[in-house]
């Protein structure tokens, strides 16, 4: 039983081909981390689930339903939240009114009390819900590209890079974070960079270069492994 | 004296505000200069005065009709002009709009003539004297339909879902469209609103100068896009304040100085914000 299943798929900017034949699958309630260099594909991925790129080939299985080449902003409605790399929040909008727009897809009742709740788990958003976001930390910035996206009351989350550029005690915050948030069912596609703490927190990985995943394993297992040792946690082999 | 200039001064400048709000909210979303928003509303003045000619209708139904034909043309220049130029060449989306400008100008000739056309007298005209300051029935007709054209333009942005999607989609597409907006729609959506208003701005200018030709577009895009970079690209607000402080200068300087020079001070000011504060006055976003 798969939640997302990624089959054969190749995408690209333009005529450049960067994802080349990748294949990967997502099972509820666990997290999946896909980890790798600069440039190995690893949003470009991200960004063909969520729509914003269109794939030359193959299939995105959400849920029984391809959704390759849908639109963006269907995808969405779908259940899929793509926090994006970089904390891409509205800068020039307040914070509540970027929570606001979380909830853009729904049209039941219920946004009220998800707001309070996004608000309640992130405390400083709460204080600050009337300031332009752009005012806002990094880290802060971080909590409401990820409060916002749980507004939509997504199923899969694709998150790009949420530790980047962070301070170290934010980045286990983060990770708390994420760890929280599978306790309470949700799913998880991250990118990351920071390998060990992304193989540590993940149930399932994948290593991915130069547009094709290369190994996959448990996140223990791959944490093991020499080669991942050796190119991404920075550890001489013996 | 000086309070009838400021009265002079409001009400030019709220015409420049109208026009302006449509170029803002525009290249607040698409980043481009749409030129052609200047013969929108020159068609609108024209949809105007034939509904009150030849329909016989009242000045409110001529405004409501001049906005939705000016809003039905705002769809058809988006698709001509905008739509099918590439986005990653910034000047293309600029000539193609100048390009519309000429073919819209040149059929109103064909269809309404020339010349400048009488607008029909659709209000009547009383003079009310308050102090030192003697205001016509006309201009608070202009004065209240611009306010509250301008009024309810600021409530729909700020406190609507659409608004807000307006404004997301201004800041960001990935961003927007990664949280579910329509982001084609929410960029037709601009159009729509930026052209209508447009529509009613050229019947007000009708009701204001008792005359309109197919050769007022020109000089209203120019004074459009003064407005619009005084108020900061793709700022509602500013666009708005930004009018009526260019009318104010226009007024105050012909008053004062000279007639002749009425135009000099709008682009000398021009030429200061550009130089001094790209970002508009109350910008948030760098000319580029």
């Amino acid at each position: 039983m798969t939640m997302l299943t990624v089959e054969g798929l190749r995408a690209g900017y333009g005529k450049v081909e960067v994802l080349h034949d990748v294949s990967l699958e997502v099972a509820p309630g666990k997290i999946v981390a896909l980890i790798g260099a600069n440039g190995a594909g690893k949003t470009t991925l991200l960004k063909t689930i969520s729509g914003l790129i269109r794939p030359a080939a193959g299939t995105i299985v959400f849920e029984g339903r391809d959704i390759a080449s849908r639109p963006a902003h269907k995808i969405v409605a779908l259940g899929i939240s793509h926090v994006a790399e970089g904390r891409a929040i509205l800068k020039r909008m307040s914070v509540l009114e970027n929570l606001r727009m979380g909830g853009y897809v729904r049209r039941d009742s219920e946004i009220e009390s998800d707001l309070a709740a996004a608000m309640a788990r992130f405390p400083v958003l709460a204080e600050r819900r009337q300031q332009p976001a752009g005012t806002l930390s990094g880290g802060e910035q971080q909590m409401l590209a990820i409060a916002r996206a749980l507004v939509a009351r997504p199923r899969l989350l694709l998150m790009d890079e949420p530790s980047l550029g962070l301070a170290p005690r934010l980045v286990t915050g983060i990770f708390r974070t994420l760890r929280q948030l599978r306790e309470e069912g949700k799913t998880i596609l991250l990118v990351e960079q920071n390998a060990r703490q992304a193989l540590q927190v993940a149930d399932h990985a994948y290593v991915m270069e130069r547009g094709r995943i290369v190994l996959a394993g448990t996140g223990a297992s791959l944490l093991d492994t020499p080669e991942v040792q050796r190119t991404y946690l920075g550890r001489r082999a013996a | 004296m000086i309070y009838q200039q400021l009265i002079n001064g409001l009400m030019l400048g709220a015409s420049y505000s109208l026009i302006a709000i449509g170029y803002t909210l525009i290249f607040g979303v698409l980043n481009l200069l749409y030129f052609a928003h200047g013969e929108v509303f020159m068609v609108g003045a024209f949809v105007g005065l034939y509904l009150v000619v030849y329909g016989g209708a009242n000045i409110y139904v001529a405004l409501a009709g001049a906005a939705i034909a000016c809003a039905a043309l705002g769809i058809v220049a988006f698709y001509v002009s905008v739509r099918p130029v590439p986005k990653d060449r910034p000047l293309a989306p600029l000539i193609s709009t100048i390009g519309l400008t000429i073919v819209l100008q040149n059929l109103a000739v064909y269809i309404f003539g020339g010349q400048q056309v009488a607008f029909p007298e659709t209000i009547r005209q009383e003079l009310y004297h308050v102090g030192p300051v003697t205001i016509s029935s006309v201009q608070i007709f202009i004065l209240v339909v611009a306010v509250a054209a301008m009024g309810g333009l600021w409530l729909f942005i700020e406190r609507t879902k659409l608004g807000r999607a307006i404004r997301a989609t201004a800041e960001n597409h990935e961003t927007a469209a990664l949280l579910g907006v329509d982001v084609n729609r929410v960029v037709l959506v601009t159009f729509v609103i930026g052209s209508g208003i447009a529509g009613i701005a050229g019947v007000l200018d009708g009701v204001k100068n008792s005359g309109i030709s197919p050769f007022m577009g020109l000089g209203a895009a120019v004074k459009g896009l003064v407005v619009m970079l005084l108020g900061g690209l793709g700022n509602v607000v500013g666009a708005m304040v930004g009018g009526l402080m260019l009318g104010l200068i226009e007024i105050l300087s012909a008053a004062y100085i000279g007639t002749t020079e009425r135009d000099l001070f709008s682009f000398l000011i021009l030429i200061l914000i550009l130089l001094y504060r790209p970002t508009g006055l109350f910008g948030t976003r760098t000319a580029e």
